[in-house]
Parts: C-alpha cells; sequence; structure tokens
C-alpha cells in the first residue's frame, strides 16, 4: 500500500534530526576530508589546491608503506588469534554444564567496555620491564625479565596482544548470539547419524557459524587498520618504528608536521584500502556460503 | 502547529548559534567593555592562579576589559583547530617545545611594536635566551613566562648508605657513570637490581643535555638544518649508551601519563634520576618521607642543561590587540612571575628581577593541592641549583625550531638504534640527520606553496 503524501512527509520529519545530525557530522568532514586531500593545508594559512600532488608523495613516501605493513602485521596477529580464542570460549560457554555461564559473560566483555586508553596505560605498567607483573612473574620462574615494549622483536606483539585481551568479549559475544541462533534439531540430527562433538562442531557448528565470523573479520579488519590508542599510549610508535602504524603516521602527519592535506590524502587511502578488503572479504564469504548451500 | 513550534525552535536556535559565534569573535561593542579570551593548559589546580588571583587583579587595573578563562585539555589540536576555525583566544599560553612551527606559519601576532613602544615592557629583565627562542625572521612572537631546565634528582638516603657525596654543579660524565655503576645493587644476586643507580626516560628526551655537555648544538645557524651528526654528538651519544645498563629499559614515552621511572624514585629504588625542574614539587607531593635533592646536570666539555619555556602569544586573529597585549604585560609582570613561582614552582620565572628577588626563595605552594617550600636549607638542596644554571648561562634553548618534531623522531630512532642494536653512533646520527633535513626540505617546499597561493 503506498503511503499518503503527509505520512511520507511526516516520515521524513521523524529522521530529520538525525539526518541533520549524521549530514553534518558524518558526511560533510568525509567530504570535506577528500576535498582537503588535494589540498597543502596546514590548519593556519588557507589551503592552496595543489591537485593530485598528495597523492603522488604518497607513492613515493616509504613511511606509508612501512607503516602500513606494520598494520597488516597488527591485524594477522590479532585477527586469526582473535577469532580462535573467541570461538573457544564462545563454545565453552555455550555449553550447558558450564557453571556461572551469566558471570563468565560478563567477565569476558568487561575489557571491552572499559576506554582503551586506560587499557593501555595498565598494561604499559604490567609490561614494565623493572616493576612489571609480567616480568615479575616470569622471574618467579627463572626465566629473565623480558622487554615485552621495548624489544623490537617484542613490542608490536606485545601491542597485539593487548589489542586481543581487549576486543576478546565482543568476539565471544556475536560468537554465543551465533551459536544460539542454529537449531538444537541440526545437532540432535548430527548425533543421530553418528557425529561426535568434533565431527559435528567441523560439520555442522563451524559452516553455520560463516555469517558470524564474516561479520567478525569484517569488523577486526576494519578496526585493526584503525588501530591508534594503544601504540599511542604504549609504545609511541617504538622501538625502531615496529609499532609505528599507519592511523599513528597520520595523526603525526595532521597534528605534529601540519600536513593536513597529505594526512586527508592518507586518510582516503586508508579508506580505499578497507574497503577493497572488505569487498574481497565479502566475495570470499558469499562463495564460502553458495557452496554450503 | 507542532510543525510551526519546530521551525520556530530551529530558527531560534540557529540565531543563538550565530549570536554565540559573533560573541566568540570577539566582536567589539562601544558601550561594552573589551572582552578577552585566554587558554592555558596544566594541572586543574593551575586554574586557581589564573581565576583567583591573575584575572580579578587585571580586571580590577583595567575595569575597561573582562577576560573569559580557558583551560583546554589536547592544549595543541585545541588551539590550532581553534585557529583553523576562526575563534582562537585572544592570549594564548603556548610553549617554545610546540610553538615554534604555528609561529612560522602566522598563528601570532608580532608583539616588538608593544615591547618596544611606550606601554613596553624592559627586554633586559628577562633571561636572554629566552628572546632567541622567541624571535623568527627578525620579529617576537611573544613574551617569556617561565624557564624548565633538565637536572639530576637525587635520592639522599641511597647516597648516604653508599658513603657518597651528593651530586653538585662540579659532578662530571665519570661521576655520573661512577655513581650509576656504585649504587645499582641486586643484594640477591637474581640479576634484577633492587635499586638501580641511574634511570630515566631512555631516549631523544634525555639524550638532548648530553649533546650541548659536550660541545655540540643541535641547527645551524639558520635553524633550518639539523647537525646533529657533529663529532660531539657522536661523542653524546657513544657515553650516553654506556650510562645504560641491561635492566634498564624504561623507553621514553611522553604519554606514560605519569607511570614513567619517577614512580620507581618516588618508590626509593632509584638513586638518581634525569627530569625537569617541573618535577620537584610532584615528587614531594607524591612522596613525602622521600629524601631527595636536586643537583645541576653533570659536566661534559662543559657543563650545560637543555630548556623549554612557556610563554604568552596574541593570536593574529585577535580584534583586541591593544587589550590583549595589556593582559600579556600583566601575566609576564614581576609581581605576576613571583606569584607564579611561589604557588606552582613547576619553572623559575623568566625575569631576572622575579627570580633574584627575595619571593623567589619563599615558595608557599597551593593549599592543600601542592606543597610548599619549608625551609631555607630546604629550598637550598631543591631549588638552589637553579639560580647557578641560570646566572651562569649553563642551559640552552637552542633545540627548540620550528622542526623540533621531525628532529625529535629521526633521534628518537637514532637512540633507539644505539641502545637497543649496539647500532654505531655515527651511524645512526648521520642518519637521523639525513632523515631530518630530507624532510625539513620537502615541508619548505611545500610550506613555499601554501604561501604562494593562500597570502
Amino acid at each position: 500500500m503506498k503511503p499518503r503524501r503527509n505520512q511520507a512527509a511526516w516520515g521524513w520529519e521523524f529522521i530529520a534530526p538525525a539526518l541533520l545530525l549524521i549530514g553534518l557530522f558524518v558526511v560533510v568532514p568525509c567530504v570535506w576530508g577528500i576535498g582537503l586531500s588535494f589540498t597543502q593545508y596546514d590548519a593556519i594559512a588557507p589551503a592552496r589546491f595543489i591537485g593530485v600532488g598528495n597523492y603522488s608523495r604518497l607513492r613515493e613516501d616509504p613511511l606509508v608503506w612501512s607503516t602500513l605493513m606494520n598494520t597488516a602485521i597488527y591485524v594477522l596477529l590479532t585477527l586469526p588469534t582473535s577469532l580462535a580464542l573467541a570461538l573457544l570460549i564462545a563454545t565453552a560457554l555455550h555449553q550447558k554444564w558450564f557453571v556461572g555461564r551469566s558471570f563468565a559473560r560478563g567477565i569476558y566483555f568487561l575489557p571491552n567496555v572499559t576506554s582503551l586508553a586506560a587499557v593501555a596505560f595498565v598494561w604499559e605498567w604490567l609490561l614494565n620491564p623493572e616493576y612489571g607483573l609480567a616480568n615479575a612473574g616470569l622471574r618467579g620462574l627463572g626465566i629473565p625479565g623480558l622487554g615485552w615494549l621495548s624489544d623490537p622483536e617484542l613490542a608490536m606483539p606485545s601491542v597485539a596482544a593487548v589489542g586481543v585481551w581487549h576486543g576478546l568479549g565482543f568476539g565471544v559475544l556475536i560468537y554465543l548470539a551465533g551459536l544460539r541462533s542454529i537449531p538444537e534439531e541440526v545437532h540432535e540430527a548430527a548425533k543421530i547419524d553418528g557425529a561426535g562433538f568434533w565431527q559435528g562442531f567441523r560439520s555442522v557448528t563451524w559452516p553455520l557459524l560463516t555469517p558470524t565470523t564474516m561479520f567478525l573479520t569484517i569488523m577486526g579488519v576494519i578496526g585493526g587498520f584503525q588501530v591508534f590508542q594503544s601504540v599511542y599510549i604504549m609504545t609511541g610508535g617504538g622501538p625502531l618504528d615496529r609499532t609505528r602504524v599507519y592511523l599513528y603516521y597520520l595523526w603525526q602527519s595532521a597534528f605534529q608536521n601540519l600536513e593536513m592535506g597529505y594526512a586527508s590524502a592518507m586518510a582516503v587511502l586508508l579508506f580505499v584500502i578497507v574497503m577493497v578488503l572488505t569487498l574481497v572479504q565479502r566475495r570470499f564469504y558469499d562463495r564460502r556460503l553458495q557452496a554450503w548451500q | 502547529m507542532i510543525r510551526i513550534l519546530t521551525l520556530a525552535a530551529l530558527a531560534l536556535l540557529l540565531v543563538r548559534i550565530a549570536f554565540v559565534a559573533t560573541q566568540a569573535k570577539g566582536v567589539v561593542r562601544s558601550d561594552r567593555p573589551v572582552e578577552l579570551e585566554m587558554s592555558v593548559w596544566g594541572m586543574p589546580w593551575e586554574n586557581d592562579l589564573y581565576t583567583k588571583i591573575y584575572i580579578p587583579e587585571f580586571e580590577r587595573q583595567n575595569p575597561d576589559i573582562k577576560v573569559r578563562f580557558h583551560h583546554f585539555e589536547d592544549y595543541g589540536n585545541r588551539i590550532l583547530l581553534s585557529h583553523a576555525g576562526g575563534i582562537a583566544p585572544d592570549v594564548i599560553r603556548q610553549n617554545l617545545d610546540f610553538s615554534m612551527g604555528w609561529i612560522r606559519r602566522g598563528m601570532n601576532l608580532p608583539l616588538d611594536r608593544y615591547i618596544d613602544g611606550p606601554d613596553g615592557i624592559d627586554r633586559k629583565d628577562f633571561i636572554p635566551i629566552l628572546w632567541d627562542g622567541l624571535r623568527f625572521e627578525g620579529k617576537t612572537y611573544g613574551v617569556p613566562q617561565d624557564i624548565n631546565i633538565l637536572a639530576l634528582f637525587y635520592n639522599k638516603d641511597l647516597f648516604d648508605r653508599a658513603g657518597m657525596a651528593y651530586p653538585d654543579e662540579n659532578w662530571t660524565w665519570s661521576d655520573l657513570k661512577r655513581a650509576n655503576e656504585r649504587l645499582t645493587q641486586d643484594a640477591d644476586g637474581d640479576g634484577h637490581p633492587d635499586v638501580i643507580g641511574l634511570d630515566f626516560a631512555w631516549g631523544s628526551f634525555t639524550f638532548r643535555p648530553f649533546v650541548y655537555q659536550a660541545g655540540g648544538k643541535f641547527w645551524n645557524e639558520d635553524g633550518d638544518r639539523t647537525v646533529i651528526d657533529s663529532p660531539e654528538s657522536i661523542e653524546a651519544l657513544a657515553f650516553y649508551r654506556t650510562l645504560m645498563q641491561k635492566y634498564t629499559l624504561t623507553r621514553s614515552n611522553s604519554q606514560r601519563g605519569g607511570l614513567g621511572p619517577d614512580k620507581f624514585f618516588e618508590a626509593g629504588k632509584v638513586a638518581i634520576y634525569v627530569d625537569g625542574s617541573w618535577r620537584t614539587p610532584s615528587l614531594k607531593k607524591n612522596a613525602p618521607k622521600l629524601r631527595f635533592g636536586v643537583a645541576p646536570m653533570p659536566r661534559g666539555k662543559k657543563p650545560m642543561s637543555v630548556s623549554s619555556s612557556c610563554f604568552w602569544a596574541v593570536s593574529s586573529q585577535t580584534k583586541n590587540p591593544e587589550a590583549a597585549w595589556k593582559l600579556v604585560k600583566f601575566l609576564s609582570s614581576k609581581e605576576a612571575l613571583e606569584k607564579y613561582w611561589q604557588y606552582l614552582w613547576v619553572a623559575p620565572p623568566a625575569r631576572w628581577s622575579a627570580l633574584r628577588s627575595p619571593a623567589f626563595r619563599q615558595v608557599t605552594g597551593a593549599e592543600g593541592k601542592i606543597p610548599g617550600i619549608e625551609s631555607p636549607e630546604e629550598f637550598g638542596e631543591k631549588c638552589g641549583w637553579i639560580p647557578k644554571v641560570l646566572e651562569n648561562g649553563w642551559t640552552s634553548v637552542e633545540i627548540c625550531s620550528p622542526y623540533t618534531d621531525r628532529l625529535m623522531l629521526h633521534m628518537g630512532e637514532a637512540v633507539d638504534r644505539a641502545l637497543l642494536e649496539n647500532g654505531d653512533p655515527s651511524a645512526v646520527l648521520k642518519e637521523a640527520a639525513r632523515k631530518t633535513n630530507r624532510q625539513i626540505e620537502e615541508s619548505k617546499r611545500a610550506e613555499a606553496l601554501v604561501r604562494r597561493g593562500g597570502r
């Protein structure tokens, strides 16, 4: 049924405040940012149009590619670990025999609702080489302490571990929702067909969790490419640039070097990379879903 | 009816926004006092100095001027974005560490005609190196408020226990190295020392004074090319590396939010600690039982430390430059600077007259927030080093340049390479100089484009 004209008008009026806010604070800044990427702008003097100059510079800037590589390493360290741990914990929490499930779910989700800045400070303290709890534990076992954030080889895994710890609750929650959405009859049918726990998990649960995994993977890649706070607080991009991720370099370009136009071009490049990766993932998972159907 | 009311409310909101924006831009109306906006950063209790002491007194002396006070978090970005939006405060507290890039790009009003005008101030009453730091292309872009200095903080109990004399202005690099080795103690032999001789944030921040002590400097005469790869700097880095022991891995990170080696010093676990003069009151506040003193940095080829300075600037966007100057002049007066030191004692005042006055030795603190100094002996051990360093010219702000960020970034990489990978000091500093100078060239080219197109 076609809505009456004044009904449609009322609809628009209801969503107008939200549209206005999104337009003003999301759409306009995005478009503005794309526009800035074609300028030389330091936030003090007026901007000057320079065509694709910033984009040409991106191609030649070795830091762009090294920071993108660091970011990719961060994503590769965090995403599979997060997914595997989240699935493991969610599967355990989904079992009927698990005592205190509701309490455990709350505990796992707690880091996720804590500010990442606060989390990073606490972890920096825990990982302190001289007085941190991590090294105290190691020394208790007779193992010499490690430079968690100062050793070039360990710094990125340490930052990634904090990222995994912080985001784990979200993955657990989503996987739990995914596990609950699988009808009990499907599990029972698998059991009647003689499938054990592992076989049932591999052949029934895991394929049926594909939409959930797809969601978490896409969100994980998007979030991973935007890692900033933990690096800003815990390592400042060091040591030896090993944790200088893309967004940290973008922030330095904008607010330390006052190259807002160049930083905007970097933001546009990040948007394109994340969009391409998202489309590739969508395509991959769609094919898997089609194959199973 | 509801729609009409909604539209009316929206229209009122827009009118209100326009009104507030007009106010914020500081449009002058003849029938009202001039309204100035000023901004600062710092700990929240510092605000009392401005809101309860400075501003009421200034408004009493200047009834035709009203001051709106702002304490901003994330200060640098806030000021930058306010300027970009055309609503920068009229009077802005700035610091040489982060403001030189702003000055070069035209954020501040040149103040020479006010400083040297009939209602001006006596430049000679200020520590001369501070004017050098505020000058760009022959013009002066602020009036100094203070000067902070890096120094050696030492735990008196740990020195007493080791039977060692306290550091003083005659200490050399060798004394520092020897004390570091002697004061480090590992009683149970587990490889983890119970007391660390010397600890500080390892990195470019604490490396800086060693360059000056070795006789080096950071910039060429024009201040637009780094000379950090000089033989003196290489010698400084080689020495700096010898101070570091395997367990002292607390890297520099300015964002560590107070979880750095200062906490270990407060806990009595560190014998010598390097930090700025601003740390003294917070150490006393956080560790009231800690017996500590402060001494100048050790001598290399010469006695030197490194400094920065807070200063008062007037925004180039101000609509009321005359009134803004009156406020800057008031805030940098001898009386205001004495009060600043007595109340906060984070950094000594920029004026000789304030530094040499009896008031300098009477540190009251802020009741319930910042402790004061209780005796002349305590003043001597915690602040007595300051006049010695300043009167003898044992510090420099030469590192503060529009390109300091870039230098600090690459120098930090060089220090990391020397400390963590045992990199050759000469090679890593040459690499840092090459990268810094290349970025400066790029930056200059970009700015030349902006200047040609934008102004």
